[in-house]
C-alpha cells in the first residue's frame, strides 16, 4: 500500500473492519468497577485497534480536553468521555467544545455543576481558554469572568441509574445578562462563548500547534502552523482534514520528526506489546505505563500530561529499563540478535546499540543461548534509542 | 556521525561493569562517607526542604484573620470559628487542624510570611506554578530553568556528589529543571530499583555494563543524551542510596501512614546518609478547593502538619536539626469571598512557612487587606523571590542575584548561623 493509501486508512478509520477488536475485550473479562480494569480496556484496544488513529486522537483529547478518575470518581462517567472522543474527537471542533462542555466527567472535574449565577465557578471557563482554545496571554481576567457567567446553569441531573446525573440546563441559576467577552457584548450562552473563541486567530494557532507537538515535534516552524490552521479555519474546524494536512506535510518526513521525541509510556509499552504480538501480560503492561508515570483517566492535574522531556527522570528511566527487564525475561527461546533487531527495533541497528551489543556478546561467550537472547532484548528495549520515537 | 570505536567503548563500560549486579562503588562516595560521619557535632552543611502545597492552598483559612469581622463576612459558611482558631497573636491563628506545629511556633522555629506574592499576578495553576518554580514571574518561558537548578549549577557541579537533590515523587517538579545537574526522583522505595534477570544472574554485569555503556554514548543530540543520560545515572546512583540508608536508618518516631509523611521519611534517611544531600522535595495536591472547602482543605492541612512535624521531630532525633530549614509554599492562595459551591476561586497572595532551628519564629510581611482588594483579590505585600533570597543567602549561603536574576529585599528570617 502507497503512502496516500496509507493515510486513507488512517483518517477514514470508519470503513475499517473492526470487530476483532470487541472479541478480544470480551476475552479479557474486564471488571468495568475498578480503575485499572479501565486503564486495561483502554490499553486493549489501542493495543488490538485496526483503527490506530481513532485511539490515537482519542488519547490526544484526553490529554487535552482532559478529566481524571481522581476527582470525577465515576467510572462510567470517565469511559463516556473516552467515547466521546472516540466518535467525535476527528469531527467539527466545534461541535467537540459544545459536547464536552456538557459532558458529565468535565462537569465534574471542572466545577461547572457549581457554577451558580450568584457567586460563578470560573474553573471551567478559564480552563476552555488557557488549556482548550487559546493558551495563556490570549484573553483578559475580565473575559474569564464574563464567559463563567456565560456557563451558569451548565449542571447535572440526578437520574436512574446515573448516581452523579446527566447533562441538565439549570435554567433558575443561568445568568441572562448582558456579558462582554472577547471585544463582543450580548446575552451570551455556553455555545456562544465557544462560537466567539473559534472566531479568535489564535485558537487555530494553538490546537494546530498542539496537535503538531503531539504528533510531530515541539515547537513547530511558524509557517507549519500557519498552512495547518489555514486548513482548519477554511473547512469550518474540521478536525480530519486538518490531520489529513498534518499527515501529508513534508516537514512530518522530515529529519526532525525522526526519533527526536520522548515516547508517552502508554505509546511505549503498546508498542511494545505489539512488536511482540502481544504475547505479554496486559495487566503487567498496562500497569508498567502507570509507573512510568501515565496513568490513562488519571491525568497530572487540569492541563494533562506535560509530555516531551518531562516523561524522563530518574525514576521513569528505571521504570522503563524495568520494562525492558519484564520483558527479556518472558523470552523463552532463543532469538538470533538479528531476529531481535527485526522484531524490536524494525531492522534498524545504530552504530552505539551495536557496539553494545557486540560487548555483551563478547563477554557472554559460552553462556545459555536463551539468557544471551534475553540479554539481547533487555539491551535493545533498555536502551537510551528505544524511549525516542 | 559519531562513530563508536569498540575500544573507546570498552573502557567506558569498565566502570560500569563493575557498577553491574552488585554496583558498589559509585555511590559509596555519597552513602558510606556520611554513615561514618552523619552523628559529628557541629555539622555546618545546610539542607532546605521544600514542601510544595499544589493546587492553590487557601491561606485566609490556614492562618486565620479570627478578630477581623470582615473575614467572616466574606467567608459566611467556610469561616473557621473563632473559637478554634489557635491563636498566634491577637489578630491571626493556626487552622485547628495545624495543632501539630504549635510546639514549634512556641520555640521560635516556625516563621510566617504573610501576603507573598508577585506583581501581576497570574490565577492560573500552570502559569502562576511556572513564576514560582522559575522564579521568573510574567514571562512564560518553556526552556527557563528552575530556580533549585540554578542553585544546584552555582555549586561546583564536578563535586556536587552522587545525589545533590532528591525529590519524592512521580515528576521531576520544574524547581529542579537545569541543563547540567540531574535529580533523582523517587516514586516509592520499591519501584525504585534495577531489576535482574533472577534466572540469568551470571550475566547481569555484562548486560548492565553495556547498557551503562548505551547511556554514556554521545547521539548526535547533546540535549537528549543530557536528558536520558543525566536520568539514567542518577537512576544508577539514587537506587543504591535510597535502598541503602531505608536499610540502615531507624525512625526516632512513628510516622503516620500519610503518603506525605512516607514520602518525608525517605527525605529523613537522605539527609541522615547522604551528607551530599543539598535539596529535598516533596509535594502534597488537592488543594484547588473550589468546592467542599472545609473538610477537604481540613484533611489536607491536618495530614501536612503531622507529617512535616513527625520529620522534623525525626531528624533532630537524628542530630540533624541545625542542618535543615523546611519551606512551604504553594502556587497562590484563594479570593477572599467565597463562592457559592462552599468553596474558593484562585486568588493571589498567600502565606509561605519557614521551619528550622535557624529560622527566627513569628509573623512577618504585611497583613494584607481584606477591604482594598485588587478585582476581589488580596493585593501581595511581600515578593516570593524576597523569601527565596533569604533562604539562598542567609541559608544555602550562595548569591541570590545569580540565582534569580535580581536583587529583592531580604526579610531577616534566619539567624546567622555561621
Amino acid at each position: 500500500m502507497g503512502l496516500a493509501a496509507t493515510i486513507d486508512e488512517l483518517i477514514n478509520f470508519e470503513s475499517v473492519d473492526n470487530s476483532d477488536l470487541d472479541k478480544h475485550i470480551a476475552a479479557a473479562g474486564l471488571d468495568f468497577e475498578l480503575p485499572p480494569e479501565m486503564r486495561r480496556w483502554w490499553y486493549l484496544r489501542m493495543a488490538y485497534t485496526k483503527r490506530p488513529l481513532q485511539e490515537k486522537m482519542t488519547l490526544f483529547w484526553h490529554g487535552i480536553l482532559t478529566s481524571g478518575h481522581k476527582k470525577v470518581a465515576d467510572i462510567p462517567k470517565m469511559s463516556a468521555q473516552n467515547e466521546l472522543f472516540k466518535q467525535k474527537g476527528m469531527g467539527s471542533y466545534q461541535t467537540l467544545l459544545e459536547e464536552i462542555g456538557r459532558d458529565p466527567a468535565m462537569l465534574i472535574w471542572l466545577d461547572s455543576r457549581s457554577n451558580n449565577k450568584k457567586a460563578p465557578n470560573e474553573n471551567y471557563a478559564r480552563e476552555l481558554m488557557e488549556l482548550f482554545t487559546l493558551g495563556p496571554g490570549n484573553y483578559t481576567e475580565e473575559d474569564v469572568r464574563e464567559s463563567a457567567r456565560a456557563f451558569t446553569g451548565w449542571g447535572l441531573k440526578r437520574k436512574e441509574g446515573n448516581p452523579k446525573g446527566v447533562f441538565y440546563f439549570r435554567d433558575f441559576q443561568h445568568d441572562y445578562g448582558s456579558k462582554t467577552f472577547l471585544g463582543e457584548t450580548g446575552d451570551f450562552d455556553g455555545d456562544d462563548v465557544v462560537r466567539i473563541i473559534l472566531k479568535q486567530p489564535q485558537a487555530a494557532r494553538y490546537i494546530t500547534t498542539r496537535l503538531w507537538e503531539f504528533y510531530a515535534y515541539e515547537d513547530p516552524e511558524s509557517e507549519v502552523i500557519d498552512k495547518l490552521s489555514a486548513v482548519f479555519v477554511s473547512s469550518g474546524y474540521a478536525i480530519r482534514d486538518v490531520m489529513r494536512a498534518l499527515l501529508t506535510s513534508p516537514e512530518f518526513y522530515s529529519d526532525r520528526a525522526y526519533r527526536t521525541q520522548i515516547k508517552s509510556p502508554i505509546t511505549l509499552v503498546v508498542q511494545t506489546a505489539k512488536a511482540l504480538n502481544l504475547t505479554v501480560s496486559t495487566k503487567r503492561m498496562s500497569n508498567l505505563a502507570l509507573r512510568m508515570g501515565q496513568i490513562l483517566f488519571d491525568p497530572p492535574d487540569v492541563s494533562g500530561w506535560p509530555g516531551g522531556a518531562a516523561w524522563v527522570n530518574s525514576s521513569s528511566i528505571l521504570q522503563r529499563v524495568n520494562m525492558a527487564n519484564f520483558i527479556a525475561k518472558s523470552l523463552t527461546e532463543t532469538l538470533t540478535r538479528q531476529e531481535l533487531v527485526d522484531l524490536l527495533l524494525d531492522g534498524v541497528l545504530d552504530p552505539a546499540m551495536e557496539a553494545a551489543l557486540d560487548y555483551f556478546e563478547s563477554e557472554t561467550r559460552g553462556s545459555s543461548r536463551v539468557g544471551v537472547s534475553r540479554g539481547l532484548t533487555y539491551l535493545m528495549l533498555g536502551g537510551p534509542g528505544y524511549q525516542r520515537g | 556521525m559519531y562513530m563508536l570505536n569498540r575500544r573507546s567503548f570498552l573502557k567506558r563500560s569498565a566502570l560500569a561493569v563493575v557498577a553491574g549486579a552488585a554496583m558498589p562503588t559509585i555511590l559509596r562516595r555519597g552513602v558510606a562517607a556520611a554513615q561514618n560521619d552523619s552523628q559529628a557535632a557541629a555539622s555546618n552543611r545546610k539542607v532546605l526542604i521544600v514542601v510544595q502545597l499544589k493546587g492553590g492552598n487557601d491561606g485566609l483559612n490556614t492562618i486565620v484573620p479570627y478578630t477581623n469581622g470582615i473575614y467572616y463576612d466574606l467567608r459566611s459558611t467556610l469561616a473557621i470559628p473563632q473559637a478554634q482558631v489557635l491563636p498566634m497573636d491577637n489578630e491571626v491563628g493556626f487552622h485547628p487542624n495545624m495543632a501539630a506545629f504549635a510546639p514549634l511556633w512556641d520555640e521560635g522555629h516556625f516563621a510566617v510570611v504573610e501576603g507573598v506574592g508577585y506583581p501581576t499576578p497570574s490565577y492560573s495553576h500552570f502559569v502562576s506554578m511556572d513564576y514560582w518554580e522559575t522564579a521568573v514571574p510574567n514571562s512564560i518561558n518553556k526552556n527557563t530553568t528552575g530556580w533549585l537548578g540554578r542553585y544546584l549549577e552555582q555549586l561546583d557541579v564536578a563535586t556536587l556528589g552522587a545525589v545533590p537533590a532528591m525529590n519524592v515523587g512521580r515528576h521531576l517538579p520544574p524547581e529542579f529543571q537545569s541543563t547540567r545537574v540531574s535529580i533523582s526522583t523517587v516514586d516509592s522505595l520499591d519501584a525504585y530499583q534495577f531489576q535482574e534477570d533472577p534466572r540469568y544472574q551470571g550475566i547481569s554485569d555484562a548486560r548492565f555494563g553495556a547498557l551503562h555503556g548505551l547511556y554514556t554514548t554521545p547521539s548526535g543530540d547533546p540535549a537528549m543524551d543530557q536528558l536520558l543520560g543525566g536520568a539514567f545515572q542518577s537512576a544508577l546512583d539514587g537506587s543504591i542510596a535510597v535502598k541503602e540508608a531505608h536499610a540502615a536508618y531507624t525512625p526516632a518516631v512513628t510516622y503516620p501512614t500519610s503518603n506525605l509523611a512516607q514520602d518525608m521519611l525517605l527525605l529523613a534517611e537522605a539527609i541522615h546518609f547522604n551528607k551530599d544531600l543539598k535539596v529535598g522535595h516533596v509535594a502534597l495536591g488537592g488543594f484547588d478547593t473550589h468546592a467542599n472547602q472545609l473538610a477537604d482543605q481540613g484533611a489536607l492541612l491536618l495530614q501536612f502538619s503531622e507529617a512535616v512535624t513527625t520529620f522534623w521531630d525525626d531528624i533532630v532525633a537524628h542530630g540533624h536539626g541545625d542542618e535543615v530549614v523546611i519551606m512551604t509554599w504553594s502556587e497562590f492562595g484563594r479570593r477572599p469571598k467565597s463562592n457559592a459551591s462552599d468553596g474558593t476561586d484562585h486568588g493571589s497572595a498567600g502565606p509561605m512557612f519557614l521551619m528550622g532551628n535557624s529560622v527566627v519564629g513569628g509573623l512577618y510581611g504585611q497583613r494584607p487587606s481584606l477591604t482594598n482588594l485588587d478585582k476581589g483579590n488580596l493585593k501581595f505585600t511581600t515578593d516570593f523571590r524576597s523569601v527565596y533570597s533569604t533562604v539562598l543567602e542567609d541559608w544555602l549561603g550562595v548569591s541570590a542575584k545569580e540565582v534569580l536574576g535580581g536583587s529583592f529585599e531580604k526579610p531577616l528570617l534566619i539567624a546567622n548561623s555561621s
